[in-house]
């Protein structure tokens, strides 16, 4: 699965594949941030694998250059990251933003299934926050047992 | 109407409908009148397909698509959507 950011209109993108109800599509040019710290998705493309509005979905409302819009949240079983990269000691606000990512599946109880340059503990051992980062690394080695991958 | 107005007028289907006097507290939004756009029964599509019409018209309205089962509206803002919002939906395959 191709995963590379990509700037396209200077904007950061990737391309990400979702699966549900034994269906897949991928959507090329994903904006990773729309400014509010999460990832949007139209719906069209997601009615094609089956994924539609629920009684009971999260509903939140944005504000955004020219237009308002209306925003369904829905829960991830799994994420799928593949290629995450050393991070060396000036890249702190990266740090930051995994431990981030990694609380809130955590938190979620999302599945997560991984592939890195260097074993978890050497993905940021080094630079401003690396000793904080420690319990990242333990939740990562939490998330990889049979125990959370059978319940979550 | 309110929500509970609303929901008690059209019981357990998909409705259409427009937010006016409505204020944001405590990150949520506080909708004093909705205005119901349309009933579309126990299929959501025909009304997602009216918001998306509406929607392209006038970007600027506040129109959600809601089940009536719906107790709350409970509806977080999400702050800080600083792009276009065209932008982030550049997404499908090309």
């Amino acid at each position: 699965m191709p995963t590379k950011i990509r700037l396209i209109d200077r904007l950061p993108r990737i391309a990400v594949t979702i699966q549900a109800n034994g269906q897949s599509i991928t959507l090329e040019n994903v904006l990773i941030d729309t400014g509010s710290v999460t990832t949007v998705f139209k719906t069209d493309p997601l009615s094609q694998v089956g994924i539609g509005l629920l009684n009971n979905d999260i509903v939140h409302t944005m504000y955004g250059i020219g237009g308002r819009e209306f925003v369904i949240a829905k829960r991830l079983d799994t994420l799928i990251l593949s290629d995450i990269p050393k991070l060396k000691p000036e890249q702190r606000n990266e740090a930051k933003r995994f431990v981030t990512l990694i609380d809130a599946l955590y938190e979620h109880k999302v599945k997560l299934i991984s592939t890195a340059a260097v074993a978890a503990e050497f993905i940021y051992s080094e630079g401003d926050g690396s000793f904080e980062f420690a319990r990242t690394v333990s939740r990562l080695a939490e998330m990889q047992s049979a125990k959370w991958i059978e319940h979550g | 109407m309110t929500w509970q107005e609303i929901r008690e007028k059209y019981p357990n289907c998909w409705v259409l409908v427009e937010a006016f006097d409505a204020t944001t507290e405590n990150g949520m939004r506080v909708i004093n009148t909705l205005i119901p756009l349309g009933e579309f029964g126990d299929d959501y599509k025909p009304a997602w397909d009216r918001y998306k019409a509406l929607h392209q018209l006038a970007r600027e309205r506040e129109l959600y698509v809601l089940h009536t089962n719906r107790e709350e509206l409970n509806i977080e803002v999400l702050d800080g959507f600083g792009r276009k919002l065209a932008d982030a939906y550049q997404n499908t395959p090309h």
